[in-house]
């Protein structure tokens, strides 16, 4: 009994599991099938939508679906005494279930009935009578859909640049901001740092991670950037206290370092798609020509963007290549002048102390400035305000290449020691000329040494425009955060002025000048 | 213990007994099919049909070929209780007047109870007891009938002048209504052969009252699985208005359902069927097979119904089709 029991048993769990190998079939291309249609519903909404993580987000669900479909497929497989229905329903009239449902039965009509159904269920070919069947009109369907993501998933618009561009911004972002609390736990960490100093720094560094969160693009990362390091300078400059000032000076030096070596990396980059390009195929020089414009963007090198672009819509003419070569030769040109001033600790500082040209005024422009070269004329519009004022260009020296916010930038003359393309935010790096940038309003402006002042905004015109207009907002953001009356720190700016002075080997009559400038301002 | 052999014995005495009543009633294959399934299930007929189709014909060939009694009892206006049952008459017994009882007509293997609904209904209600019970009780004495016991009615459902419509309780207690069709062209043709001519068709005793029993015996532990049981009851089920999985047609239509009675009526009458089909076990088809001779009786329809033209095989139609078996 036990062995006719056995046997009917088997063969209905033998259907079982074919029955469910086509229930997985069928479960796994329907679920493949919705997978993939709110995948390419994604991945087609990301071609015209900035999402960076549509087509991640999308393969996701795909292989989420697929594997959805086959547990579903094994969840839904027949009960066993279906199963044997199911086998009965290919003309058995019910004694392959029957014998399973008598199984421990063992009167004469129960064993008659098994002995029955055995002899059918040795004879039932299970392959042949449950096909496994591709429903064809289904697969048609998911292999249409796959295709379709592929292809969406695999477009690259403009849209879904933006996405990425976003998305490394964010990226790099977050590293930021992870730097500035490791730095903010090594002053934390260290005794020699008191609790206020150490309150005061991770007050401005807050501020910073603000301002870095804030940004939007490369362009607005790097100025962030570049003004972060540049206040680390500063306040390692300002405190009195060694270990903070050696501390804060570390990580400026740490960041230099870590910029130039990117850029290093990125110029390599660009040599080496430039290297095949020049014989290369259509997907090289294409490929070249993204690495040219990512270099471009990140050293914000408009001479660099420019004929790069002439080289793209040149088709990838053997002209523009060399005109492209030439730019990058001229970036590498730039980018070893900085690299020396960042080996010998050459910062803006002491090109500042060499030169002997820069003032306070200079310090505080950069940012909404219309830079100027007009050699040793002040145009500044706002008059006696310095902070927001205008960038003087000194012939023959180099002086603060505002790059700030970009109104043909300081324009400067090339023949400082310090030249190069001025790509700094005004910290006294000099460059040979500055370049044109948006109009610009309310940007952050840094106040030196911790002094306040008022707020004005200074609404500078690009394109060479010379005029600006200045607005007082009270809105802007300062370094210390304290605003004060201008005349507050008049003195102490006049103060400073003349100790530079004094300590300068300017000719006397400049010397005179500048001490007449500032009493002027009382 | 019944073995293969004793069963295809049966089985065989079964299917003789189909073809030899087939020799006197030319066509009704299925009728025939259906009177024994009745007859082995121990359940009482209704036959409905027009008159002259044979009927009577059929009941007397399967009253022939089963060798067991048989009785006809042709049901009037005039029928009294007593008629059908038998009473109680005054004899004198040594001297004294005693009553004796006088079995009636129903006191046979098998009674034709012909244009059963021309009997008031107080006269056919005397069958009530007969046919569930398979006693009849006069004064305070109750008789047991002969076994086996059945009951094979006839009625004629076109004249409604000087008729009684069964009532639903006398109905209920007949396993099968089985609607008689008129024969075919062929079928008509060979009836005259055997019917105007002097060629005489003998029909020949095949099984007894014994046999049958044993019979009923069997075919009572046919196995039946739970999916086939489950079936049968939700089809029972479906045909109440206020049931569980009531179809629309049934909930629009149908004004009471049929009673357990149907559930067994199905039941036994499949088993049979599979029995009569050779196998050890209960088919679905076996179910669907007897589902409307079982149900078309129990189904009380609304007036919306008649008034619409819905029968009652309509309604057990598309309750079979939408209850699908796997």
């Amino acid at each position: 009994m036990k062995e006719v029991d056995q046997r009917i048993r088997k063969f209905v769990y033998r259907v079982r599991g074919r029955l469910r190998e086509q229930k997985i079939v069928d479960d796994l291309l329907m679920a493949a099938g919705i997978g993939l249609g709110i995948g390419v519903i994604l991945s087609l909404i990301s071609l015209f939508v900035s999402f960076y993580y549509a087509v991640p987000l999308a393969a996701g669900i795909v292989v989420f679906s697929f594997i959805t479909g086959i547990i579903m497929g094994i969840k839904r497989t027949p009960a066993p005494m279906e199963a044997a229905l199911l086998a009965d329903a290919k003309g058995h009239k019910e004694k392959l279930s029957t014998a399973f449902y008598l199984k421990g039965k063992d009167d004469a009509f129960s064993m008659l009935q098994k002995k029955d159904a055995v002899a059918i269920a040795e004879s039932f070919r299970i392959r042949k009578e449950f096909p496994l069947q591709l429903p064809v009109k289904r697969a048609l369907i998911v292999f249409g859909l796959a295709a379709l993501f592929t292809i969406s998933s695999l477009l690259r618009t403009p849209a879904r640049e933006y996405a990425v561009a976003k998305h490394d911004v964010k990226k790099e972002i977050k590293e930021e901001i992870a730097k500035l609390e490791k730095v903010e736990k090594s002053i934390k960490e260290k005794k020699e740092i008191s609790e206020n100093e150490s309150a005061e720094i991770k007050e401005q560094l807050e501020l910073a991670k603000k301002e870095l969160s804030e940004a939007e693009s490369k362009k607005e990362l790097k100025k962030a950037k570049d003004r972060l390091t540049k206040k680390m300078e500063m306040a390692s400059e300002k405190t009195e206290n060694k270990t903070l000032s050696k501390t804060l000076s570390e990580a400026a030096q740490e960041r230099k370092e870590q910029d130039a070596s990117k850029q290093k990396e990125l110029v390599k980059e660009a040599e080496e798609a430039m290297k095949k390009a020049e014989k290369g195929s259509r997907k090289e020089k294409k490929e070249a020509y993204k690495k040219l414009a990512e270099l471009a963007q990140t050293l914000d090198d408009a001479s660099l963007q420019k004929a790069a672009e002439a080289y793209q819509q040149s088709d990838y003419s053997d002209s523009d290549y060399a005109a492209v070569k030439s730019a990058l030769s001229e970036t590498l040109a730039s980018m070893e002048g900085k690299n020396t001033d960042l080996a010998n600790n050459n910062s803006s500082k002491n090109t500042s102390q060499n030169n002997n040209q820069n003032t306070s005024s200079s310090q505080n422009t950069s940012q909404n400035g219309t830079n100027q070269n007009n050699n040793n004329q002040n145009k500044n519009n706002g008059g006696n305000n310095s902070r927001n004022g205008d960038q003087q260009g000194n012939s023959g020296q180099n002086s603060n290449n505002g790059q700030g916010q970009g109104k043909q930038p300081g324009a400067q003359g090339s023949q400082g020691s310090n030249g190069g393309n001025g790509s700094g935010p005004g910290w006294n790096r000099g460059g040979k000329e500055g370049r044109e940038g948006a109009r610009k309003t309310n940007e952050n402006i840094t106040v030196p040494d911790g002094e306040t002042g008022n707020d004005e905004n200074l609404t500078g015109k690009a394109n060479g425009n010379q005029t600006s207009t200045k607005e007082k907002s009270n809105q802007s953001k300062t370094w210390s955060g304290n605003k004060v009356d201008y005349g507050q720190v008049s003195g102490k700016y006049k103060d400073k002025a003349y100790k530079k002075v004094d300590g300068s080997d300017y000719p006397g009559k400049l010397k005179d000048k500048i001490r007449n400038y500032f009493d002027g301002l009382n | 213990m019944v073995d293969e052999k004793t069963l295809q014995e049966m089985i065989d005495k079964v299917k003789m007994c189909e073809e030899e009543i087939g020799k006197g009633i030319i066509g009704q294959r299925g009728i025939i099919r259906q009177v024994l399934l009745a007859i082995l299930a121990d359940g009482n007929v209704l036959l409905e049909g027009v008159p002259g189709l044979g009927k009577t014909e059929l009941v007397k060939a399967i009253s022939k070929v089963l060798s067991t009694s048989f009785s006809r009892i042709q049901f009037t206006p005039d029928l009294m209780p007593a008629d059908v049952t038998g009473t109680n008459l005054i004899i004198k017994e040594e001297g004294n007047n005693v009553f004796q009882f006088e079995p009636g007509p129903v006191f046979a293997n098998i009674v034709l109870a012909d244009e059963i609904n021309r009997a008031t209904p107080k006269t056919q209600s005397a069958l009530l007891e007969a046919m569930q019970e398979k006693t009849v009780t006069v004064g305070k004495n109750t008789y047991e009938l002969p076994k086996p016991f059945m009951v094979l009615a006839t009625q004629n459902p076109i004249e409604n002048e000087g008729t009684y419509p069964l009532p639903e309780a006398q109905l209920d207690r007949f396993l099968f209504k089985l609607l008689v069709e008129f024969p075919t062209k062929e079928e008509l043709k060979e009836i005259m052969d055997i019917t105007v001519t002097n060629r005489k068709v003998t029909l020949n005793s095949v099984i007894s009252g014994e046999d049958i029993i044993a019979i009923r015996e069997v075919i009572r532990d046919m196995p039946i699985s739970d999916a086939v049981m489950d079936y049968a009851l939700s089809i029972v089920v479906a045909t109440h208005p206020e049931g569980e999985g009531a179809e629309e047609i049934t909930k629009q239509y149908v004004q009471n359902g049929a009673s357990p009675r149907a559930a067994q009526a199905i039941v036994k009458t499949a088993k049979a069927r599979a029995f009569m089909e050779g196998r050890y076990n209960v088919a679905f088809e076996d179910v669907q097979f007897v589902a409307y001779p079982a149900l078309r009786h129990r189904l009380a329809l609304n007036f919306e119904a008649i008034s619409d033209g819905i029968s009652a095989d309509g309604i057990i139609k598309e309750i079979l089709t939408a209850k699908k078996a796997v």
